[in-house]
């Protein structure tokens, strides 16, 4: 656990934003890892393996809030979490800015374009995580970048 | 004329922060949560190996009765 839970809050943290939780779902990721340690069989890397139960858990976590936000208001904006986590460094608007282009991709998008740029991870490993393919982790990743270049040059 | 967006200029910067000593906290967090998980799940008892031995010790002890206080032998026959 030592060797991952930052890297595993971090990647959580940048798909669902708030603090609390992402502290919630790294926790979870991390029992869900060591009650089906003994179903792992190695058909991935131990490090793709988590990643693939933190990311289902980040996802899980943001689609409870989606329904939950079409339920009570349809007009909140995507990253209003953003707005609102006390654990978020505003002063740094260019950083605040990325976050809020990469939140406003498509989910297949925002993951390829994490776990490549952030977490320097291989297509293929990146593919085994999200359940894609190489090409198609490549091509999402390409798109991103663009998407992002041209919300933050819009955007500055 | 507006200065183009350039990854390089902000690299990996996260706007994000953790309250301090939150990687430790997390770890005990679920370390406690494994532990109080793991603690109900008593191991169960062999109950067969605790029958066969049960069962075997009894059959001893009759043995051994019967060596030190042997029944009676009689030629009379049981009415």
């Amino acid at each position: 656990m030592k060797k991952y839970k930052e890297a595993v809050y971090w990647h959580i943290r940048r798909l669902v934003v708030a603090h609390e939780d992402a502290q919630d779902a790294t926790q979870e990721t991390f029992v869900r890892v060591f009650r089906s340690l003994s179903d792992f069989k190695g058909e991935c890397s131990l490090r793709s393996w988590i990643y693939r139960i933190a990311t289902n858990e980040a996802l899980r976590l943001l689609s409870r809030y989606k329904d939950e936000q079409v339920s009570l208001d349809e007009s909140s904006n995507e990253w209003g979490g953003l707005m609102a986590d006390e654990y978020v460094d505003y002063s740094d608007l260019e950083a605040v800015r990325l976050q809020k282009a990469i939140l406003s991709l498509p989910t297949k998008q925002q993951l390829a374009f994490n776990l490549r740029y952030y977490n320097e991870l291989g297509y293929d490993e990146i593919a085994a995580i999200i359940g894609s393919t190489a090409d198609g982790v490549k091509s999402s990743y390409h798109i991103a970048k663009e998407k992002i270049v041209k919300f933050m040059n819009a955007n500055n | 004329m507006k200065e183009q967006f350039d990854f390089n200029r902000i690299d990996k910067r996260l706007p994000y922060t953790t309250p301090d000593g939150f990687f430790d906290d997390v770890e005990n967090s679920v370390q406690q949560r494994i532990k109080q998980e793991v603690r109900p799940l008593k191991p169960k008892r062999n109950l067969h190996l605790w029958y066969s031995v049960a069962g075997g010790l009894a059959a001893a002890s009759i043995c051994t009765a019967d060596c030190i206080y042997p029944l009676p032998h009689t030629d009379e026959e049981i009415v």
